[in-house]
């Protein structure tokens, strides 16, 4: 009888266990979960969970078991993203819930890096939206010091170059400058300060900054998003134009 | 009593059969270190002919690196590859034929074969391979200046006649491992990654394996030799496979050999020169020390802090490469501190954000006697005729007004008072007065910031 039981839990098990695919995952508590494949490491995904539209984290998802992932947050490294612990800080199983699949996250010891939560993800019909690059014209919304009031700012980012690289000028704002923008992992970016030294060359100055770009999805529109993995993964959107 | 006799015995019997068990395997010398292109040599001890050679070699290494990590820092990101790999492997082709086995040479020589095992396994078009290369040569860089200073003691050494001195190949091993073990795991191909730390993990065992204390690493290097046996040395075909080999080497002791060897090694070193050391002229040691949460001053130091710089800062030599642990889960000050062991301008605030939290573990290398010449000041509520300072005031301002050489940017604020505040510039001016409205966000006044007092 024991034995039967046991069967029986481990087929059903079987059954509702499922594979993670590239898409877009929503949560409770305006969380989204982005996903994309990561090329040269099959079963693997980028991901990125987004927080109340102000807080966003990049992470690698690697397969450790059969429906079960591990969550790498990944930051700036100054030359590029990655990270120094290689322990996940989330881990989460993936279940079939009816027609969806849920992803239930929770929190990893050894690694407190990024969200430290318990999170569970729906998924959507939404395709993967994360894209390289997109150039154009985007504006975002800031408070000067201070202030209660936003302005708007405009930016505009030039296509890629040969060398994966793209230059964005911010035009006001707290971020006001010339950036360059360095494709360091599939579709997550270095962005780096740029200036003019008095010989004319050009210096840059590392930063803190990942740029992600998405296509509109549920609701939102075209994004560049920056997000600041050095102070609490603070998150600056800019949108398309 | 015959209990208690045959007890200590069968005691006995196990104890020895155990320590047979200990027997070290041999390992073999990695077959690219041993000839070709990356081939590390076996001169060990140099004639004074050679000596007089190896030390503005030694010297000229240091600088070209140290001036290529400087100019590389400004130059535009797709230039930054060629020029760090072009200075790594001038310091190691001008070496020439002597091909000197000093430790600062095998980390730049492994350093750039890990770079050459990078490209033979990866299209280097592919996005992010270029940075990993990058960051690989990088790391290898560093792990080599750390070791500048030991190399030319060892020769020095030898020159006066000292056999008993050996080299700290164990040391280097957990150094290397220290600091080029989190590039590898940044290269995310899978085929790329097993190979990259298949052969870091052979390497770094062929160093453990002929070090003189060689027996007190003989778990981590019977456990790595046994895997290398078991394990294919070229790469599946396909990524899942390759990822379940790079979990099965993740999980060797040789991995997190870390600071516990290194300062079982510095022991052990100790151990051996006190036993030698009949001449005074043989004081250098590499004495390491590990300092859980250091503080300057009763405050944090930020994660983001030069490793030298640091350890200079809390009175040693030089720290040991990848040895820093951080945390990053409370919100604290903490300080900047640059490689020349001063505060940097920044200073950061901490809360759970990677790359902005604070040291809680670091290994220095050599304590020494030298008084500080600067000290950290923490403000709580200045205030001047009773005006507080209003939190857009420059650090620096603010701090010379209350008699200090400069400030750190960064501080605590609050807000829920009405009251005035004095707009402080660089210059220590008070531009203006603002007044504070309760409960408004951004008319806050500074509460606790961090200012430094040159001594």
């Amino acid at each position: 009888m024991f034995k039967f039981v046991l069967c029986l839990m481990l087929l059903s098990a079987s059954a509702f266990a499922q594979t993670l695919r590239p898409g877009v995952y929503e949560g409770s508590d305006d969380t989204r979960l982005f996903l994309q494949a990561m090329p040269g490491r099959e079963g693997s995904f980028l991901g990125l969970i987004v927080k109340n539209g102000n807080t966003a984290v990049p992470y690698l998802v690697d397969e450790f078991a059969a429906a079960r992932y591990g969550l790498i947050p990944l930051y700036n490294q100054r030359n590029l993203i990655g990270a120094t612990n290689y322990t996940p800080s989330l881990t989460a199983s993936v279940v079939l819930d009816g027609r969806s699949t849920r992803i239930n996250v929770a929190p990893n010891p050894g690694n407190n890096i990024g969200f430290n939560q318990s999170m569970s993800f729906r998924s959507t019909t939404e395709a993967s939206p994360w894209l390289q690059s997109r150039p154009g014209i985007y504006e975002y919304r800031e408070a000067a010091q201070g202030q209660r009031r936003t302005q708007k700012y405009s930016a505009s980012l030039s296509p890629q170059d040969g060398n994966r690289e793209s230059q964005l000028t911010i035009n006001g704002g707290s971020m006001a400058g010339s950036y360059v923008l360095r494709e360091v992992r599939p579709g997550m970016h270095l962005a780096f300060k740029s200036t003019l030294s008095t010989t004319g060359v050009e210096v840059v100055e590392e930063s803190q900054w990942v740029v992600v770009f998405l296509r509109g999805c549920l609701g939102w529109s075209n994004k560049m998003m920056f997000i600041d993995t050095g102070r609490q993964w603070r998150m600056k959107e800019f949108d398309l134009k | 009593m015959k209990t208690i006799l045959l007890l200590s015995l069968t005691a006995t019997l196990s104890f020895a059969a155990f320590a047979q068990t200990i027997e070290l395997p041999r390992v073999n010398v990695p077959q690219e270190l041993s000839s070709g292109e990356f081939a590390e040599g076996t001169i060990t001890r140099l004639t004074a002919a050679e000596v007089a050679e190896f030390r503005p070699w030694a010297q000229n290494a240091r600088n070209t690196l140290n001036r290529a990590l400087t100019q590389a820092q400004s130059l535009p990101l797709r230039q930054r590859l060629p020029h760090i790999e072009r200075a790594a492997r001038n310091v190691v082709s001008r070496s020439g034929s002597r091909q000197y086995q000093m430790l600062m040479r095998f980390a730049l020589n492994r350093g750039l074969l890990l770079v050459d095992e990078l490209e033979r396994n990866i299209d280097m078009n592919q996005i992010g391979s270029q940075e990993n290369a990058l960051d690989l040569i990088l790391r290898s860089i560093t792990v080599a200046l750390s070791f500048y200073e030991s190399d030319l003691t060892f020769q020095e050494r030898a020159q006066e006649g000292d056999d008993a001195i050996i080299i700290p190949h164990a040391r280097f091993a957990t150094a290397f491992m220290q600091g080029m073990y989190p590039g590898v795991v940044n290269v995310l191909d899978a085929t790329a990654q097993y190979r990259l730390l298949y052969k870091l993990i052979e390497m770094v065992n062929w160093d453990l394996s002929r070090d003189a204390h060689a027996a007190r690493y003989a778990e981590s290097i019977v456990e790595a030799y046994e895997m290398g046996q078991d394990l294919p040395e070229q790469p599946e075909g396909d990524d899942r496979s390759n990822l379940i080999l790079v979990r099965r080497l993740n999980s060797l002791k040789v991995i997190n050999l870390r600071v516990a060897a290194t300062a079982a090694q510095a022991q052990n070193t100790n151990e051996a020169d006190a036993n030698t050391s009949a001449s005074p002229r043989l004081p250098v040691r590499q004495a390491v020390e590990v300092i859980s949460t250091p503080k300057i001053d009763n405050q944090f130091i930020a994660a983001a802090s030069d490793i030298n710089g640091t350890c200079i800062a809390l009175g040693f030599e030089s720290g040991l490469a990848g040895s820093v642990q951080g945390y990053n889960d409370v919100n604290t000050l903490a300080v900047r501190i640059a490689a020349d062991g001063r505060p940097s301008s920044a200073t950061v605030l901490t809360q759970w954000a990677s790359g902005s939290n604070y040291i809680t573990r670091i290994t220095c290398v050599n304590r020494v006697t030298r008084a500080r010449a600067w000290s950290i000041v923490q403000l709580n509520n200045p205030v001047e005729s009773s005006l507080r300072y209003y939190h857009t005031s420059h650090a620096d301002g603010v701090c010379k007004r209350q008699g200090h050489s400069r400030g750190l940017p960064g501080y605590y604020s609050y807000n829920d008072v009405n009251g005035q505040a004095a707009v402080v510039t660089l210059d220590s001016e008070i531009v203006r007065v603002e007044h504070l409205i309760q409960w408004a966000s951004g008319s806050n006044y500074i509460t606790r910031a961090l200012c430094v007092r040159e001594n």
